[in-house]
């Protein structure tokens, strides 16, 4: 089974065959260089049927991926909170200590 | 959104006696000194330290401390929204408690003698780590230092923090005293120095004893210590609670 690829840009194979020193195909300048995939052989069987039970695996390991990242990600949320909650207590009392200080030093 | 401005009024002398409960009173508003407020500017609401002030301030709710019957009765006749007072027979009379020696509680997280030992374990400090602590105010050092002491001897007004971190604390009688503390209950109290470090380093060593004053410890600054509580009250009280 001959298969071609419709993203070739003929120019670059043109191009890499060059850099390769290989000859141009007789019909090159009419037909574009076809993407020759032989018959599946054993080894090919054993590929795609091992992505196809790999599938589910990945899916879930993605899914433990992003779970975990979420959970780091709210983890550091609530951290983010807890800052912006401490800089308001702290922005407060210097406040409070620049008012009680102001009242001290009115009658000077 | 614009904040609240809530302004201090208070005299030289008894400005300070504000600050602690100003710091939790004030949380989403602007605080300000009433008479370095802007001309033109008037106050949400005001925090009066002592009815001697109340003299020329702006209608608008205001709080005010009171130490004595007279003072109590002057701030009630002004119709003033909110009296304070750390005095339980003014608080009988109506007066919101505000603990003399208050601290936000909620600002320190209570660390456990379980936990404190394995802290020290990771960062490498002694197991039995003992410290005394006689400062009046508290910095980051002192906290971080009191939350991982296995006991502490402190005394003066940084024993309401160490309560409050759950440090396990030997106190002098006075200071158990003017807080209300039990010996042998929330604190141990012991008179002398060198009697206070050998007692600290004997608590640091009974991990039971440490952790069961640890718990009567924070339960004690969470109940009787605690600012947050009057503060959320009297902020409702003065229209300021969006903050609290």
């Amino acid at each position: 089974m001959n298969l071609t690829h419709p993203a070739i840009d003929m120019n670059a194979l043109g191009r890499l065959r060059q850099h390769l020193g290989l000859r141009e195909p007789v019909d090159a300048a009419e037909t574009p260089s076809p993407v020759v995939q032989g018959p599946l052989t054993a080894a090919d069987h054993a590929r795609s049927l091992g992505r196809r039970l790999a599938a589910p695996m990945v899916v879930r390991v993605r899914a433990e991926l992003a779970l975990a990242a979420a959970g780091q990600q709210a983890v550091l949320q609530a951290e983010v909170n807890e800052l912006r909650r401490e800089l308001v207590r702290t922005r407060t009392a210097h406040a409070a200590e620049l008012a009680a200080l102001h009242e001290e030093l009115r009658s000077r | 959104m614009t904040m609240p401005v809530l302004a201090l009024a208070a005299t030289p002398k008894t400005a300070r006696r504000a600050v602690a409960f100003l710091s939790v009173l004030g949380l989403g508003a602007e605080v300000v000194s009433w008479h370095r407020c802007t001309e033109g500017v008037t106050p949400t609401a005001l925090l009066a330290t002592t009815t001697a002030v109340l003299r020329g301030l702006p209608a608008v709710p205001t709080a005010v401390w009171v130490d004595d019957h007279a003072s109590f009765r002057s701030a009630v006749s002004q119709d003033l929204e909110v009296v304070l007072s750390s005095h339980q027979w003014l608080v009988d009379h109506g007066a919101v408690h505000v603990p003399r020696a208050g601290i936000d509680v909620a600002r320190w997280p209570v660390c456990a003698p379980p936990a404190r030992m394995a802290e020290r374990d990771r960062l490498g400090l002694p197991e039995h780590l003992v410290v005394a602590i006689d400062h009046s105010r508290a910095t980051d050092d002192i906290a971080t230092i009191l939350a991982v002491a296995a006991a502490a001897v402190v005394t003066g007004p940084l024993v309401p923090l160490a309560l409050a971190l759950g440090t396990p604390v030997v106190t002098s009688p006075e200071t158990a005293r003017r807080l209300g503390l039990h010996p042998g209950v929330e604190v141990e109290v012991v008179s002398g120095r060198q009697a206070a470090d050998q007692a600290a380093r004997e608590l640091a060593g009974d991990l039971d004893r440490a952790a069961a004053l640890s718990h009567r410890g924070r339960r004690f600054a969470e109940h009787h210590l605690d600012l947050s509580r009057p503060a959320a009250a009297v902020a409702c009280r003065l229209g300021l609670d969006g903050g609290l």
